[in-house]
């Protein structure tokens, strides 16, 4: 807040520097950036190049993309942010992990909340196989244990097809 | 697949969070973690809070066919309904083989009490919990009260959440009459019912 006022007053667009983890460097009107909660704190302490070591040049990239378009955001262009929202959530499962934990990690809750909706979204009828293989994650039951846990709510394993595709 | 990063796992949860009762179940065959995940109390509370899974219309009916006798179906009614549109409905879980049932308290965290209206000698329960989103079903045990002077007496059933036991209670009041007509109203009998189930939003 504090940092919006003061550059209103000064009428001159402050600036401010974002360092991916590869050491690219991006500049970028603080009005902009100030939707990323982590950023807001560190302008109000003072600084103006801000190093991000948890995310990288592509992952910023996009990130930065999203910032812009969602400053822009006034009551007449909802349908076309709608769109723009549809279109960036169409990564592979890998992409959508990279910005969803750097969204997390720079506090975009905007972003946060399209990201992990998105992901929700698209598991939703996948099969059990296909989450393990997304989420990187190893089978720990014995065959015994896993029936027994599917006998548990058989119906729910019962709904017809489940989607075995990874994307 | 190699080197695909582990999402941390608050992250994990507001996903999971987003998903519906049916495929919660379902992906606690994914792996041991996400079992107790999925399991946890906090987690079934934060599901049955998140902004997204809200209430639906449900219908609970109790229907008669010559293959399966009767059986209680509770159905959702669609999210949006138009007038002069017959709403079809979706059924959500059939009871098969239910004689009779009285009223249906609740719900109270998703969660419906079923009375049964005759209760014969042999049968083992009178009153059921049911969560239709999770299609479990929980007979209660048969408990019988009576006081001795009165002959007649009304009564109904409730079915409440006590948060400082974090019990769910079952409250059986009966008002009896005596031989002039006065009224004596009575919470007779109050069943807990430990909080550690499994519940959805329907």
């Amino acid at each position: 807040m504090a940092s919006s006022s003061s550059s209103s007053k000064t009428g001159l667009k402050k600036m401010l520097t974002l360092k991916s983890s590869d050491g690219d460097e991006f500049e970028l009107e603080e009005s902009i950036v100030i939707q990323c909660q982590t950023i807001k704190h560190m302008v109000e302490d003072g600084f103006s190049l801000i190093p991000l070591q948890n995310v990288d040049t592509k992952t910023l990239t996009k990130i930065i993309e999203y910032m812009k378009k969602h400053a822009e955001k006034t009551e007449s262009n909802k349908e076309e942010i709608k769109n723009f929202n549809k279109e960036f959530v169409k990564g592979s499962f890998d992409d959508q992990f990279e910005l969803v934990s750097a969204a997390n990690y720079l506090h975009i809750n905007g972003l946060m909340d399209l990201l992990c909706q998105s992901i929700a979204d698209r598991i939703n009828n996948k099969s059990v196989r296909a989450v393990r293989e997304i989420f990187n994650i190893s089978n720990d039951y014995t065959p015994d244990e896993e029936e027994k846990v599917r006998d548990e709510h058989k119906w729910a394993h019962e709904g017809g097809e489940f989607d075995e595709s990874l994307d | 697949m190699v080197g695909r990063r582990h999402l941390p796992e608050d992250l994990l949860v507001d996903i999971l969070l987003r998903l519906p009762v049916e495929s919660l179940l379902r992906f606690k065959c994914v792996c041991k973690h996400w079992y107790a995940l999925i399991q946890s109390p906090s987690f079934i509370e934060k599901h049955f809070h998140h902004k997204n899974n809200r209430a639906h219309l449900l219908i609970c009916n109790l229907t008669m066919s010559l293959d399966e006798g009767r059986s209680v179906d509770f159905s959702l009614l669609p999210d949006k309904i138009v007038p002069g549109v017959h709403p079809e409905t979706k059924i959500l879980h059939q009871l098969r083989r239910v004689t009779d049932f009285i009223s249906v308290p609740g719900p109270v965290d998703g969660l419906f009490l079923l009375e049964k209206a005759e209760v014969n000698p042999e049968d083992d329960s009178r009153l059921a919990l049911g969560n239709p989103a999770t299609r479990e079903f929980w007979p209660l045990p048969l408990v019988t009260f009576e006081v001795q002077p009165f002959r007649n007496h009304d009564y109904q059933f409730a079915l409440g959440f006590d948060p400082s036991t974090r019990d769910y209670k079952v409250l059986w009041i009966q008002i009896f009459w005596d031989n002039w007509g006065l009224a004596f109203p009575l919470i007779a009998l109050s069943m807990s019912i430990p909080y550690a189930t499994t519940r959805g939003r329907t």
